[in-house]
Parts: structure tokens; sequence; C-alpha cells
């Protein structure tokens, strides 16, 4: 409990300035073990212009075993992230990768890495991941703008 | 009483007991050698290759008492070649029966070859070793391109030169007022570090390791990617915890290699079974042959497919059956109770020994298991009630046919799994016989070597129920208007028969009875023996001649 308290103190104190692609990240209803995070999409990416929400929640064992973390239902068009449920596939968040030197604000910054670098050889959006081995970029870019627009 | 049956019905008989006067059978026997000949070269190769299992495979310890074993599982067929093939250097048979430790020994003696190789501390080059799946060959490779890369892969080294490793970081530390990044209490703590100097508190570090013990894999730094050596481990944890890594690390190694390495399926048991050439297994799957393996604790399964015993059906036919089951069970749901009511007066009766001859505890009737019917019959002629009776063939509607398929296979199934309980019933069984002969030895003073009958006749009842209960999946895949067919199920009759007499012949509780009896032990015992072999080798025929055909 005393590791989340001084995150979340650590993470009041950086978060706010402009260059930050994390818009904010903050408990929800002072419950410590749910929050909620938001994330800009970051620039030269289909998500430019975008923000996305993020639930995280974090377990008895937290730091030890990772946050679970996911995207708002139907609203991440991403190769690696289940667009209906909003889960995300990578690596640093199963428990076997994990490190508990690792905190919250990692783990936003890696979510917004996946973003800008997709990883189609583990799928969970399946037509996604085959137009980017394709390397339709183009195609990429406009099904993810369609799904961003609806 | 056991040779009045067999002469009953010779022509029915199949198997080393036939009459030679029989002309169908020495067709028959004709046939099957020419079906062999026939085969190639890697026919011969098989038999030349299975000619030598007994020379090399069994070592004389650990499968002395079941001599019967090699004569089970090689092909009847080419044991009659045995003597004509003594083709040299079959070392591509030989199997060991092995423990995750045996492996892990075998593993640490090559990392103590390596060393003077590496010139790096053992504790490194098992490092390095885990990180390549104990894959000594490319390692070695990769050793001789790139060490220093390769050793800071392997987190041995750090990636940045610059970055000063300090020896004296290394290991556990007492401090007072600790601030743990990971756990954020400040406190006075003993902690750990590698030399990059990520320290934390012992506690958080325990946490972290007891989580990857059974992953198997190396474990780093909670910050970077210099590897804990086992020693490390074991100092942090206080305990030889690096033994269950290096168990894991084993475990996921026999899964990268389980072509080679198969573990015996029997509940509970930890045997490994290592083959160092699988090639001629494929000649085995296309012979309907099975490459049957014995681990330490007696227990047999085939290296093919990983199930248990599974004679006279070949892998295909297991698999077929194993997976219709599965499906059937899901659709119907069956309750296949233990227990049953008597058919005259409707008790409920537990069997709880592995004979199918029961006799009602309330009003004394006595009756079949399998098919509920009289016992009179049963003992005299052989048995009706494994054989399916296809009473009305005149069915129209397709929906009935199926209803037909799945009456049918019900049959084959209830009959399959009656076997299955009762050769658990019968390991049971198996335990009390340890103690009886341990009785007999105290009461009447006999020698342990005479008191191995009870063992001996145990083992080759299991291994007759065993053959008996798969026959039925054969069966259940065969075409039923073969005469071939016909014999086997002939056969199969016969062997029911003699395990049940066999079954009720273990039954007997006093001790002076059984000793008295011995002689009857030793013929029905040496008749289910026969009987089996005489299944499997008419067995083996169905699947060669495509009478048996697995099918979804």
């Amino acid at each position: 409990m005393a590791r989340i308290a001084r995150e979340y103190k650590h993470i009041q104190a950086t978060l706010g300035s402009e260059s930050s692609l994390v818009v904010s990240l903050e408990p929800i209803d002072g419950d410590l073990s749910r929050w909620a995070g938001e994330i800009r999409g970051p620039t030269g990416t289909p998500y430019e212009g975008h923000t996305f929400s993020l639930r995280l929640v974090l377990g008895d064992r937290y730091p030890t075993t990772p946050p679970q973390v996911t995207f708002a239902r139907r609203s991440m068009p991403h190769c690696n992230v289940n667009y209906e449920t909003g889960s995300i596939c990578l690596n640093i968040l199963t428990p076997e990768h994990w490190s508990p030197a690792w905190d919250l604000l990692h783990v936003l910054e890696a979510i917004i890495q996946l973003l800008s670098d997709p990883e189609p050889d583990s799928p969970l959006d399946i037509d996604l991941a085959n137009i980017l081995r394709a390397q339709d970029r183009s195609a990429y870019y406009g099904l993810v703008n369609y799904y961003l627009q609806s | 009483m056991t040779s009045v049956q067999s002469e009953d019905n010779s022509s029915l008989i199949y198997g080393d007991d036939f009459d030679d006067d029989d002309e169908s059978i020495d067709l028959y026997e004709s046939q099957t050698t020419a079906t062999c000949s026939m085969g190639d070269t890697a026919c011969h190769k098989l038999n030349s290759l299975v000619s030598q299992e007994s020379e090399f495979d069994f070592d004389e310890d650990q499968f002395s008492g079941n001599e019967s074993d090699d004569e089970l599982l090689v092909d009847p067929m080419t044991l009659s070649k045995k003597a004509l093939d003594d083709d040299k250097g079959g070392s591509s048979l030989k199997y060991e029966c092995l423990t995750t430790q045996d492996i892990l020994d075998r593993m640490l003696k090559r990392v103590h070859h390596l060393q003077p190789v590496f010139s790096i501390p053992s504790e490194d080059i098992l490092v390095l070793m885990q990180r390549y799946d104990w894959n000594e060959e490319r390692l070695l490779e990769e050793w001789t391109e790139k060490m220093d890369e390769l050793l800071v892969e392997a987190g041995i080294n750090t990636s940045n030169p610059g970055d000063k490793l300090n020896i004296t970081m290394r290991g556990i530390k007492h401090r007072s007022d600790f601030n743990c990044f990971i756990c954020c209490e400040v406190r006075s703590t003993e902690t750990f570090s590698l030399e990059c100097g990520h320290e934390y508190c012992i506690e958080c570090y325990r946490r972290y390791i007891s989580d990857r013990l059974n992953e198997g894999n190396v474990i780093t730094c909670m910050d970077c990617a210099l590897a804990l050596k086992n020693e490390d481990i074991d100092a942090i944890m206080g305990t030889p915890s690096s033994a269950r890594l290096m168990d894991s690390s084993i475990k996921s190694f026999i899964q990268k290699h389980n072509r080679n390495y198969k573990w015996c399926p029997y509940a509970d048991c930890k045997c490994i079974i290592h083959l160092n050439d699988t090639s001629y297994l494929q000649e085995y799957t296309r012979l309907h042959c099975s490459r049957f393996v014995t681990c330490k604790f007696s227990h047999i399964f085939c290296f093919g497919c990983g199930y248990g015993m599974h004679a006279p059906a070949d892998c295909n036919v297991t698999m077929a059956w194993v997976k219709k089951a599965r499906k059937e069970s899901e659709n119907l749901n069956w309750v296949l109770s233990h227990t049953k009511e008597c058919p005259k007066c409707s008790v409920n009766i537990e069997k709880n020994g592995g004979c199918n001859h029961m006799v009602c505890s309330s009003c004394k009737y006595e009756f079949c298991w399998i098919c509920s019917g009289e016992w009179g019959p049963h003992g005299r002629s052989f048995f009706q009630c494994t054989m399916y009776k296809n009473d009305d063939e005149k069915q129209k509607a397709s929906v009935e046919n199926s209803k037909k398929a799945l009456k049918r296979y019900t049959f084959y199934y209830r009959v399959f799994n009656e076997h299955e309980v009762s050769a658990k019933l019968d390991w049971k069984l198996g335990q009390t016989v340890g103690q009886k002969v341990k009785a007999m030895q105290e009461k009447m003073g006999v020698s342990w070597i005479e008191g191995q009958f009870l063992a001996e006749s145990l083992q080759i009842l299991n291994e007759g129920r065993t053959v008996l209960k798969w026959s039925f999946a054969v069966a259940f895949y065969s075409d039923a208007s073969h005469n071939l067919t016909k014999i086997f199920v002939d056969n199969q009759m016969l062997l029911s028969n003699a395990v049940e007499q066999l079954s009720e012949l273990l039954q007997i509780k006093n001790p002076e009875t059984t000793m008295k009896r011995k002689s009857e032990f030793y013929n029905k015992a040496g008749y289910v023996r026969n009987r089996t072999r005489a299944l499997i080798e008419c067995g083996r025929d169905l699947l060669r001649k495509c009478i048996c055909k697995p099918v979804d």
C-alpha cells in the first residue's frame, strides 16, 4: 500500500506538463486499486489528435504481479488490442515479463510505445495485423481512422 | 478345464495353441507370413531391430519378474524370426528411464566438461546453458562467433563496458533505514543487489523469485538484464530453491524435446523415458505396432502416443477411440454408475473386486456384472455377453440408424469401461496380494520365491485385462461382417473367460487354500497369457488387413 501511495504522489508531481502524452492518471473514487488513465495518441501515428481512456486494476499483490490494463471498450483499433473488449496484448503486462521495478507510469509509456510500434506477430486483431504484415501503411491508417471516426 | 476348452473351440482359436490339423488356421498363418515378406526392407529392418529388444532394452535387475513384457510388447510375428535375425548394433532401440534429477545431473556433468573451453565459472555456464535450452552445440557455435555479445545477452556482463561493475555490490547486505523502491517501506532490513547496484529489500526479492521458480527461465535483476545465479537464489531464499528452478528448466527442456523424451502417463509417476533415435517409430506405425516402453515402476505405456499400454489397438485406433469417448461423454453425459441393482431382488450392489462373477449378498443370486444375466452359462461355455447382438436388423429410418450406431457404441464403451474399472480394482487387489504373500510366509513357512506365483498371476491378469479392454476399441472399428472379425470376437470371449477365472482365483482370502490351489494359478495364468498374445496377434492382423479402420 505504501508503494501505491508513493506512486500516487509521484504521479501528481510529474503529470500536467504539456509535452507528456499521459494526460491524466488517478484512482477512481479514491480507491487505490482501480485507476483511470488518459493518453494522447503519439505524433506520426493514425492515433495523433485523439485521446484514449484506460482502466488499470491493481491486484492485492501489486507490484509483485502486473496491473491489468484495458482500453475502454470499442475505442482502440490496434492490432494488439481487442477492439470489442479493449484488452491489450503486451509482454511486460504478463506475469513472466513484468518486473516489480516498473510502475504505473512505465506501463502507460509502454502502451504509448505500443501505439507507435504495433507488433503484428502477436495480434489480437487479425485483420489489422494482416494489413500491417502486408506493409500496407495507407490501408492501415485508413482503417484505423475509419474506426476512430465511427 | 483349460485344455478342454481350447480343444472344444479349436477352430476359433487363434494363436500358439491351435491344432496343427486345422486347415483354416494353417491358411491363415501362411497369409500372415506372406504379408510380412511382401513388406519391404522397412519391415525387415523393423524385424531386425525388434529382435534385439530383449537383448538390449531390459535391464535385468529392473525387469526381472515380468519377463512376459518383452514377449507381449514385441510383435509376436517377429518373435519367430528372432532366431533368423542376428543383426548387430541396435543401439537405436535402447531407451532409458530417467528422472528430472538424472537429466540435470547429466547436464551438470556436461557443464563441468565445458568449463575448460569457456574458462568462465561453472555457475555462469549454467546460466548460458539454461538460456540455450541446454543445447550445447548451439551454445558453442554462438560462443565462438560472438563471445562478448553472448555474455551480455545472457546477463553475465552488462552491455555498457563503461558501467563499472562493482563486485562488492553483489550479495546480501544489512542496512538500517533502507528505503526499498518496490514496497516503499523504510526499515532496517537485509537487502540484495547484483553488480549493477539495483538494490531491493530481501522480502521483495523473495516474492519476485518465488513467482518465477516454476517458469524455468533465467531470473534476472528486477531492473536490468543481469542474471541471478543459483547461488544467489539460494542465498536470497535461505533454502536450496534453485533446485526448483533447475527442475522446471529441465521440464521445459523435456517439453521442447518431446519427440525423444516422454513422461510416464501414470498418475504420480515422475519417470521420463528417453529414446535416442526415434526414426524407426514410423515403421512401427506403418505396421500397426506400437512401441511400448516400461518405466522403473513397471508402468507400460506407448512411446508413440503417450497413452498407457493399448494393444491390440494401434495408436490411430487409440486416438480415435479416446477422442470419441470424450465427445460422446459430452454429448450423452453418461452416468456409468459403479453400482448395479441385483437383477433378482433389486438390492444395490457395489462391485468391490475385479471379478465379473457377482453373488448378491442378500438373495445369493449369481449373475454377470457385464450383462446382468445369470452366471450359470458363463462358466462353462464362453462369454456371450462380450458379443454385441445385432437383433433388429430391419430398421428403416436413418434416425433409427444413428440411434443404432449410438447404441452400438454405447455397448462397446460400456464393456471397455467395465474392464477399466475391473482393472483398477485388480490393482487394489494387487496391494492385498502383497500382504497375502507375507501372511503365507509367516503362517506356513513358504519361501519368498514360492509365493511369487501370486504376484506373477496378478501381473498377467492385469495385462490380460488391458488387452481385453482395448480389444473392444478394435472391435468397435472393425467390419463386423468379416470372418476375421468373428474370429477376433471369439478370441475376445476366450480371453474374457480366462481373465475372469484367474480373477476369481485371486479373490481367495484364505492363504492355505491359495497354496493348495497353486497349480491352478499356474494353469490359469499361463492360459491367460497365451490368450492375451493370441488376441494381440489377431487384432494386429485386423489392422494390417484394413478390416479395422478408425473413423470419427
